[in-house]
């Protein structure tokens, strides 16, 4: 008689996401300039800080002093990965772990390490063990004069280099983010890291040819450099790979569940295979993606490397698994969640004195929906199976960005309500309708246009391909133009001249007056801002070269060229904030100034130095003209000519490949962190209070004709000429289900028809968000979307919690 | 409460329907209190719905109390004024005192709405304003791809529309033309020759039933029910759709008795939908801002589960039940 063995089930994906290696490293309540909440901990108190890879990279750097700066970052990453500790976590199916220890954090020296190197001292002294402290000192003394970010501030003239700090002058923040690109993961399952190693060596044979060199010498040296350094990373991570195979062996043998052994043992087999040779399953597949995800995002920390359309790349294997007999749905689901999960360990380092009002941001976005190249509707299983590991695991990443267009299915729109009741916080709406005809009017070809997704956490991408933007670049205060062009330049918090001498505003005699005291202010800040951009750019040219990312992106192997220097598309990003504040500013300026002539400028600049004070009823006026976002042209129309305008004035100046600045609408997200420095303004705000939220939502509590005179406002923008734009919404739970669901979708498909880029919803009712404020142990994983990126609503900070709960509850009724 | 914030009506103001058959159906002029964009309460799909002043019943529970007078209405919110003073110095009447609260002296104010204009805080403010069919279908033409996203149009309310059946007429007419769906929200309280005139212009009717009992519906409402289940009998003859809308009043209508009479009704007139509207407070600031008392203090707010009983009751008749708010 056999005994009916005893077969203890796999943890759940809801079990799984409690554990503490997944959840948010980050406790802090200093985000908005000033503010500083001392009772919260920057850090989680389990969380450390530590060295493994600052030393690893910094042995490298030694030991190859004097060779080209593209072969040492590929031998720099590769001792890395030939190194590092590894660990497997229980249960987990994809492996490859980020820190040697889950839970902590990591730290780039060759990047940065000035501001760690006070704060491992002081703010963040509790974070780091003694004998590491010392090591990274030391580490950091060898970086001194040869990390890249803030180098260029040596070299930038005084009349620039004065406008470095944001905290002079209040326009904008050199912000030195990484570089974005979204490897060609299509093209690294089907032939594996070894395949794109032949590649290589194919293009190789070409240039060692004699005649070659002799008559192109150059060119030949810069790609034999490239071809050298690119097959140094793609052969470490498939060394990587091996290794975590040894490592899964070896757990296994010491492993007393039969169950979690054969997972090992089956771990190991996977291994072993990729990333080096074509995925041939769903399960290799996954693991292939992380271990190459981990390698262009974490561990080189260039590139976001998400942007993939996941349902698009996955399903293949899902199907042909499916078809073999060798997976059920549920099963993809556990795999995609555990995918998931291992997004979610990733540490996030930020110096104390920024960050978005101490929210752990979503980094990662992954997109699912829209179309096939051919214009076909692209939704698959794979797209629920995302959404359902999604709406099991929670927690911040990744965010899910769902494409849609006319042809988009029924069910999808029933799962989107399904999800939004779930965790509406990490899911955002893109919308195909605009974004494939005005990506067409940059000048992408259909198909690319038609393959877009979305990377970081609202920009829009083309997986495969070496697009030229950064992750950051700079914020760009646009109320701070206003407020300067008001006061002849002179900035109001220290008296000082910061800004370019416009005329003196009691002479103006029109709107257009104060708009172009306006603009010229804004091209006088914006000049700086690009000469520091387009200085940096050269310098992360040539000391960041991103040999592995870029044998992922098309084009470069052929070239031969890494993705600093060969470009798909040439067009920088930046970050304006506070669009919205400046149209109703001027809105008002229009209509009691010039059109009604019930106030004169001189009242009025004399009002805005004295912050509104002692003016209470010409305040109120200012406060009641008219306000975007209630469908009222008399301000929108000046809100989209105002975008027009700005946006003409940011083209006119070029970045290194030659190549416009676009404004992304993420800096929108950071809208409170920097409105603090920005005097009173002419819609009513008083000194340092909040700004618009997101680029094109209307500021707090103006909107008051309900949720679809905001749609009709926001979609009279014109978006052509920017690159993102950021709206948000709120609904109460209860309009999506029930009887009010078909028209939470026929809003839906009206944002469509509008041609509006994106929404995003918070569907939380205000007890909900007061109880959580109140009892922060209870909600650790309630996500809430704060502006344009998502965040852990209990790490923010007080007042960003109370704006959020605020903030106008869009109801039906 | 002052007794000089007593009801203000402009007797002038109130709207004299036009017998002269020349004004173009779009001039047509009515008195409206509001214009709510995204209704989803109020018909099908997501709409705008209408609010027009003025209506034959006094229901003593009414959440709209501004909707009831035929004419435009001055609303004071002593809660709002900061004291600055600009309303007195443009009252041509003298009506106005700050001390010890804003309050309006109702025979001496004429209504000429100065004091409105001046206000910068809302603490004086009109209720109703005089608009031509022309203006109010420029507003609701302004959402009209939500409407055909969502199956919806535009749903006139009051107040009673019907008690201005020339401007309902002339506003559906111009609706109808532009494509939208139609939907009149009504007491049921009008001519039947008023019905008849609006019936070929409309999708269509919210139709209220308040009470079975015509002595209690008259106690409560100011008239009783007879023209009321009249009209709706001889409209459940007609190719008008109608849903039966039950304002749910604890204490008044919510007997078994009277609630199983008015299913039996719903289902005689072969009703699509009935909806509960359960009893709710919130239109009582706004009577203390009309310088009025608040006549319905018995009745408490019927919880989530009461109204659950109460839709499981009516859905027990074989009828498709919904529950307002």
């Amino acid at each position: 008689m056999v005994l009916a063995k005893e077969i203890k089930a796999r943890p759940s994906l809801a079990e799984m996401k409690g554990r503490s290696c997944y959840q948010s490293k980050v406790m802090r309540g200093m985000g908005r300039m000033g503010s500083l909440d001392n009772k919260r901990l920057p850090y989680r108190s389990d969380v450390k800080l530590e060295v493994e890879r600052a030393r690893l990279i910094t042995e490298s750097y030694k030991q190859t002093d004097g060779e080209p700066f593209i072969m040492r970052r590929a031998k720099a990453l590769a001792h890395l990965l030939d190194n590092k500790k590894l660990y497997i976590l229980s249960d987990e199916l994809i492996v490859g772990n980020i820190c040697s220890k889950p839970g902590n954090i990591l730290t780039f020296p060759e990047l940065w390490w000035s501001w760690l190197d006070k704060a491992i001292d002081k703010e963040y002294a509790k974070i780091i063990e003694d004998d590491a402290r010392k090591e990274l000192h030391e580490i950091h003394a060898y970086w001194r004069n040869k990390a890249v970010h803030g180098m260029e501030r040596n070299l930038l003239p005084d009349s620039v280099k004065d406008y470095w700090r944001y905290d002079n002058h209040g326009v904008f923040q050199w912000i030195h983010g990484g570089h974005v690109g979204v490897p060609n993961y299509e093209k690294a399952l089907s032939l594996g890291l070894n395949g794109l190693v032949e590649e290589i060596k194919g293009k190789l044979a070409e240039i060692s040819d004699e005649q070659y060199i002799l008559t192109r010498p150059q060119e030949y040296l810069e790609r034999k450099r490239f071809y050298d350094a690119a097959m140094i990373t793609l052969e470490a991570l498939v060394r990587f790979g091996k290794r975590f195979a040894q490592k899964a062996r070896e757990d296994a043998e010491n492993e007393t569940s039969e169950q979690r052994k054969s997972e090992l043992l089956k771990i190991a087999e996977i291994c072993d295979w990729i990333p080096g040779n074509p995925a041939r399953t769903l399960h290799e597949a996954l693991q292939a993606y992380w271990f190459i995800n981990l390698m262009v995002r974490v561990l080189d920390l260039q590139s976001s490397g998400l942007g993939e359309r996941f349902d698009q790349l996955f399903y293949p294997f899902f199907q042909r698994d499916l078809d073999n007999g060798i997976l059920t749905r549920e099963e993809a689901v556990d795999l995609v969640g555990n995918l998931f999960l291992k997004m979610d360990e990733e540490p996030e380092l930020k110096p104390p004195a920024t960050g978005a009002g101490g929210a752990t941001l979503i980094t990662r976005v992954t997109t699912v929906g829209g179309q096939t190249p051919a214009g076909e509707d692209a939704t698959n299983e794979m797209t629920y199976i995302v959404m359902d590991a999604k709406n099991q695991t929670g927690l911040i990443q990744p965010a899910v960005a769902v494409r849609l267009h006319r042809k988009s299915p029924a069910k999808l729109y029933d799962k989107i309500t399904e999800s939004l009741l779930k965790e509406p916080g990490v899911y955002s709406f893109f919308n195909d309708e605009m974004m494939i005809p005005y990506l067409m009017n940059l000048g992408i070809p259909l198909e690319d246009a038609r393959n877009y997704s979305t990377d970081g956490c609202m920009r829009w991408n083309i997986p495969g391909k070496a697009m030229a933007f950064r992750a950051l670049g700079g914020q760009f205060v646009l109320p701070k133009c206003l407020d300067y062009a008001l006061h002849q330049g002179v900035d109001m918090f220290n008296g000082k001249k910061w800004g370019v001498a416009t005329p003196d505003p009691r002479t103006f005699k029109s709107i257009d007056d104060v708009i172009d005291a306006y603009l010229a202010q804004v091209k006088f800040f914006f000049g700086k801002l690009v000469t520091t951009y387009n200085i940096v750019d050269i310098l992360d040219q040539e000391y960041l070269p991103q040999p592995f990312l870029s044998s992922l992106l098309d084009g470069c192997i052929e070239k031969g060229q890494d993705c600093r220097i060969y470009k798909y598309f040439l067009n920088t990003i930046f970050q304006p904030i506070g669009q919205i504040t400046v149209a109703n500013s001027l809105a008002a300026i229009k209509k009691l100034v010039f059109d009604e002539k019930k106030v004169t400028m001189e009242e009025l600049v004399t009002a805005l130095k004295n912050n509104w004070e002692g003016k209470n009823d010409l305040r109120q006026m200012f406060i009641n003209a008219p306000k975007f976002g209630n469908d009222d042209d008399y301000v929108d129309v000046i809100a989209r000519d105002m975008q027009n305008k700005a946006t003409q004035t940011f083209h006119s100046f070029k970045n290194i490949w030659g190549g416009p600045f676009m404004e992304d609408g993420t800096g929108g997200a950071s809208y409170f962190a920097w409105s603090g420095l920005t005097w009173a303004t002419p819609d009513g705000r008083k000194s340092a209070d909040m700004f618009n939220d997101g680029t094109i939502s209307p500021a707090l509590g103006t909107d008051k004709k309900g949720p679809t005179a905001v749609l009709n406002s926001v979609g009279k923008i014109d978006h052509i000429g920017t690159f993102t734009h950021l709206f948000n919404q709120k609904f109460l739970p209860m309009y999506l289900s029930g009887e009010y669901k078909q028209k939470f979708i026929a809003y839906f498909k009206t944002w469509m028809d509008l041609k509006i880029h994106h929404i995003q919803f918070n569907i939380i009712d205000r007890e909900t968000l007061l109880d959580a404020q109140a009892n922060p142990d209870k909600y650790s994983t309630l996500v809430v979307r704060q502006a344009g990126l998502a965040a852990y609503f209990v790490d923010l900070e007080k007042s960003v919690q109370d704006e959020i709960i605020a903030r106008t509850e869009q109801t039906f009724d | 409460m002052p007794e000089r914030n007593k009801l203000l009506i402009n007797e002038e103001s109130k709207i004299i329907e036009s017998v002269d058959g020349e004004t173009e159906p779009e001039d047509v002029t009515g008195l409206i209190f509001a214009i709510q964009r995204f209704s989803i309460q109020d018909g099908p799909g997501i709409r705008t719905t209408v609010f027009l002043k003025g209506c034959p019943l006094r229901c003593k529970w009414c959440s709209n109390p501004e909707s009831q007078e035929a004419g435009i209405e001055l609303m004071v919110d002593a809660g709002k004024c900061t004291k600055c003073g600009r309303c007195l110095e443009v009252c041509p009447a003298g009506a106005i005192v700050l001390e010890p609260q804003l309050a309006v002296d109702s025979p001496r104010c004429h209504l000429a709405l100065k004091c409105t204009e001046a206000c910068l805080y809302g603490a004086l403010e009109p209720a109703g304003k005089n608009v031509t069919v022309r203006e109010v279908m420029k507003e609701v033409m302004r959402d009209t791809a939500y409407y055909r996203n969502s199956g919806g149009g535009i749903t006139l309310s009051g107040g009673e529309p019907l008690y201005q059946p020339r401007f309902t007429h002339a506003l559906l007419m111009a609706a109808r033309k532009a494509g939208l769906h139609t939907a009149i929200d009504t007491s049921g309280f009008a001519p039947w020759h008023v019905f008849k005139q609006v019936l070929p212009y409309t999708d269509l009717l919210l139709y209220d039933v308040k009470h079975m009992d015509s002595q209690i519906h008259k106690e409560a409402t100011g008239v009783d029910n007879l023209l009321i289940l009249e009209n709706l009998r001889k409209l459940s003859k007609k190719k008008v759709k109608i849903w039966l809308r039950i304002p749910l009043i604890p204490g008044f209508n919510d007997s078994e008795d009277n609630l199983r009479k008015t299913g039996d009704l719903a289902k005689e007139i072969v009703a699509e939908k009935v909806t509960i509207l359960p009893y709710h407070e919130w239109g009582r600031t706004k009577y203390e801002k009309l310088g009025r008392s608040y006549k319905w203090v018995q009745a408490v707010r019927p919880d989530r589960q009461y109204v659950q009983e109460v839709k499981e009751l009516l859905q027990g008749l074989n009828l498709h039940v919904t529950v307002g708010s």
